[in-house]
C-alpha cells in the first residue's frame, strides 16, 4: 500500500507543499458538501428530518418523541 | 492501515524521486487516501457504531427499496443516546485525524506536525458537522467512489499545470477511451429518491493522461537502476577468473557465458 511507499522516502516534498495540500482538500471537500446542501435546502427544504424530535413507531409513520406513545395507549 | 480502502491506487507511479511528476503523484495520492479516510470514518449516520457494523449499507440498500422508511429509521437512530452523541462524535474526528497523520507520518517536522494536525482537526470537525445537516434531510445522501457516468451530471478532473493543483470538466466518462480514467480522487454524493440514485455533486477524477510523464520517469529509474540480484551476479563475475575449460552449455547459464565471452 502506499503507506509502506511512503515510509522509503527521505525527502518527500516541502513542509509548505503538505499544507498546501491540506488547503485544497478543505476547499475541494467543504465544497462538494456544501453544494449538497444549498442544492437539497433550495429544492427540498420542506423534508428537513427534526431529527432529536421524532421517535419511530411503525414503518412508514412517525411522530413526535413527546406524543408518539401516548398517541399508542389512547 | 488503508487495507481496507482497497486497491485504488494500484496503477498510481509512486516512487522515490523528487521530481515534479513525482510530488503531483504524491499529491494526488495523499488527497485520494485522505477522502476516503474522511469518508469512511466521518460520512456516516451515526457514530455511535463502529465503521464497520454495516448499518450504513442496510440503509442504502433501504433507501433503493423503500426510501420512506429509510428516512424515519434514520432519523430514530440520528436521535439515539443524544449524550453519547458528541462523545462518539469527536472520537470519530479523532480516528480520522489519526489515520491521516499515520499517512504523512515522518513527513513533517514536529512543528509542522502540531500545526498540522490542528489544521486537520479544524477540518474534520467542519466536514463531520455539515455531513450532519445532510443526515437530516430526508433523502438519503451517499458518496461514492465509484466511476459511473449520469447523462446530467459530469465529472471533474484534477491535474497539475506548473506544479499548482487545479480542477477542470472532464465530461462524461464513456465519451473518453475505457482507461483514460485512473480512480476518483472525490466521491459524488448521490441521492436516492423512489428507488432511484441521482448525483449531486461532480466528483473528481484522476486520469491516465496526467500521470504520463511519472510513468515514464518511473520506468526510465527501473531501467537505470540495478536490480539487487544483478548487483550479485556483477559481485560474483568480479571475482571470478576465466577458466581454462569449456563454456558449459546447460542452460541457465548463458548470461554468465556471455559476460565471460565479453
Amino acid at each position: 500500500m502506499i503507506c509502506a511507499k511512503f515510509a522509503t522516502l527521505q525527502c518527500f516534498m516541502v513542509q509548505n507543499g503538505l499544507k498546501d495540500l491540506l488547503d485544497i482538500f478543505e476547499r475541494r471537500l467543504i465544497w462538494e458538501l456544501q453544494g449538497i446542501g444549498t442544492c437539497r435546502a433550495t429544492y427540498d427544504s420542506m423534508t428537513y428530518l427534526p431529527a432529536g424530535r421524532y421517535f419511530l413507531l411503525d414503518a412508514g409513520r412517525s411522530w413526535p418523541l413527546e406524543q408518539g406513545p401516548a398517541v399508542v395507549r389512547k | 492501515m488503508l487495507d481496507g480502502l482497497g486497491r485504488w491506487n494500484k496503477d498510481l507511479p509512486l516512487f522515490e524521486s523528487n521530481s515534479p511528476a513525482a510530488k503531483e503523484m504524491r499529491s494526488v495520492a495523499i488527497l485520494a487516501s485522505m477522502s476516503r479516510i474522511f469518508v469512511r470514518q466521518l460520512f456516516r449516520p451515526t457514530y455511535l457504531l463502529s465503521v464497520d457494523s454495516g448499518l450504513q449499507e442496510v440503509l442504502y440498500r433501504q433507501a433503493k427499496d423503500h426510501s420512506a422508511k429509510e428516512s424515519r429509521l434514520r432519523a430514530a437512530i440520528i436521535a439515539l443516546l443524544p449524550q453519547e452523541r458528541e462523545a462518539a462524535i469527536t472520537g470519530a474526528v479523532a480516528m480520522t485525524c489519526t489515520e491521516v497523520s499515520d499517512l504523512i507520518s515522518g513527513l513533517l517536522s514536529p512543528a509542522d506536525a502540531t500545526d498540522f494536525a490542528e489544521w486537520l482537526k479544524e477540518i474534520a470537525e467542519e466536514a463531520c458537522e455539515i455531513w450532519q445537516d445532510i443526515c437530516r434531510y430526508s433523502d438519503s445522501v451517499r458518496p461514492d467512489f465509484a466511476l459511473k457516468d449520469d447523462e446530467d451530471y459530469v465529472w471533474d478532473q484534477m491535474f497539475f499545470e506548473e506544479g499548482l493543483p487545479l480542477f477542470s470538466d472532464f465530461g462524461q466518462i464513456h465519451d473518453h477511451d475505457h482507461d483514460a480514467v485512473m480512480f476518483a480522487i472525490f466521491p459524488r454524493l448521490y441521492v436516492s429518491f423512489e428507488g432511484e440514485e441521482y448525483p449531486e455533486t461532480h466528483g473528481v477524477l484522476f486520469t491516465t493522461s496526467h500521470a504520463q510523464a511519472a510513468r515514464k520517469e518511473e520506468q526510465m529509474a527501473k531501467i537505470s537502476k540495478p536490480t539487487r540480484s544483478d548487483s550479485v551476479r556483477t559481485k560474483l563475475l568480479r571475482g571470478r577468473r576465466p577458466s581454462a575449460r569449456p563454456t558449459s552449455t546447460r542452460v541457465g547459464n548463458g548470461p554468465f557465458r556471455d559476460a565471460l565471452a565479453a
